[in-house]
């Protein structure tokens, strides 16, 4: 499973995306995020699925797209 | 009303038939607030204050520096040293003497938050810290006051209005509706830290701009309840759908 990065999460990454095994929601993709790349415990970032921000543990179906948005704060 | 001087001034908008004089008189009797006058605030500044928003607050405590100026193009070489909220004022006041602003030299918090916001009917946070972002949000939404969103990283740039009236009656999500303040080790990376050209926060910032524009005038579809994200390098924008949280 793709999963896009943006802002700074390119940054501690080093990569614009990242492949994860398939996770079945929100949730448990976030957990697995953490295991596999330890780093993104020290930011803030939201979980897109499908171009919809997640707000109550969203189910995730093969193919879907996953995007993890951080806040910008530069202005 | 507006006078015969500025129909001429704006006659190129005022030939746009959906903004017309009606909507020149709507700019002119508004009153909006910009928080930060850096790379979205320089742009924020000088296209709501050519289009003739009445009332313009300009909010920053900072003095102008030789490295701001590759992006905060309202500034000149001779105001390095000097108050941006100052510069700011005098420079679009310059262009368009038929505005009137308010200058805030002062940082933004808790003590003074609220009662400067309340003065106002549109915020744009044009800030460079989440301290600032949670701040602005949460005196919005204690004053019901909707307040226009950007940020930028590096060559990416975020946008979206938050708390505002949608048709329907219901409130637009707001800035925590879409990123919970986190219990993480807060990485803020500014553009003074990541680097930026020049040009995101032009682009970003004029985007924030228009928002205004369509929010006091009615005209066209507000960028609320969703988040945008543009890339620079790519000129790729993508959309993500956001709800209020309750």
């Amino acid at each position: 499973m793709k999963v896009l990065l943006f802002g700074v999460l390119i940054d501690a990454i080093g990569e614009k995306t990242i492949e994860m095994d398939t996770s079945p929601d929100a949730n448990s993709l976030k957990e697995n995020l953490m295991l596999k790349h330890p780093i993104l415990r020290s930011y803030n970032f939201v979980i897109a699925i499908n171009k919809q921000i997640d707000y109550s543990d969203m189910t995730i179906n093969e193919g879907d797209e996953i995007a993890l948005l951080p806040p910008f704060a530069g202005g | 009303m507006i006078s015969k001087e500025e129909i001429i001034r704006y006659s190129k908008q005022l030939l746009l038939p959906d903004f017309g004089k009606h909507g020149q008189e709507q700019l002119k009797n508004a009153k909006v607030l910009v928080v930060g006058a850096g790379g979205l605030g320089c742009p924020v500044l000088q296209y709501l204050g050519a289009a003739g928003v009445g009332t313009i607050g300009i909010i920053d405590y900072d003095m102008v520096d030789i490295t701001n100026l590759h992006r905060q193009v309202l500034y000149a070489d001779d105001d390095i040293g000097k108050l941006k909220s100052l510069i700011a004022s005098e420079k679009i006041k310059a262009n368009n003497p038929f505005i009137k602003t308010i200058i805030y030299n002062l940082s933004l918090d808790a003590t003074n938050a609220q009662k400067i916001i309340s003065e106002y009917g549109i915020v744009v946070d044009c800030s460079d810290n989440f301290e600032t972002r949670y701040l602005i949000n949460d005196a919005c939404v204690r004053l019901n006051k909707p307040f226009v969103y950007g940020g930028i990283h590096k060559f990416e740039g975020q946008l979206s209005v938050f708390n505002h009236q949608m048709k329907d009656g219901t409130l637009s999500p707001t800035y925590r509706c879409v990123f919970p303040e986190g219990q993480e080790q807060e990485m803020e990376i500014n553009c003074s830290i990541s680097g930026v050209i020049g040009i995101l926060p032009g682009i970003i910032g004029t985007m924030q701009a228009n928002e205004v524009i369509k929010m006091i005038t009615g005209i066209g579809e507000v960028c609320a309840g969703k988040l945008i994200i543009y890339n620079s390098l790519y000129n790729t924008i993508v959309e993500m759908k956001i709800k209020r949280k309750t």
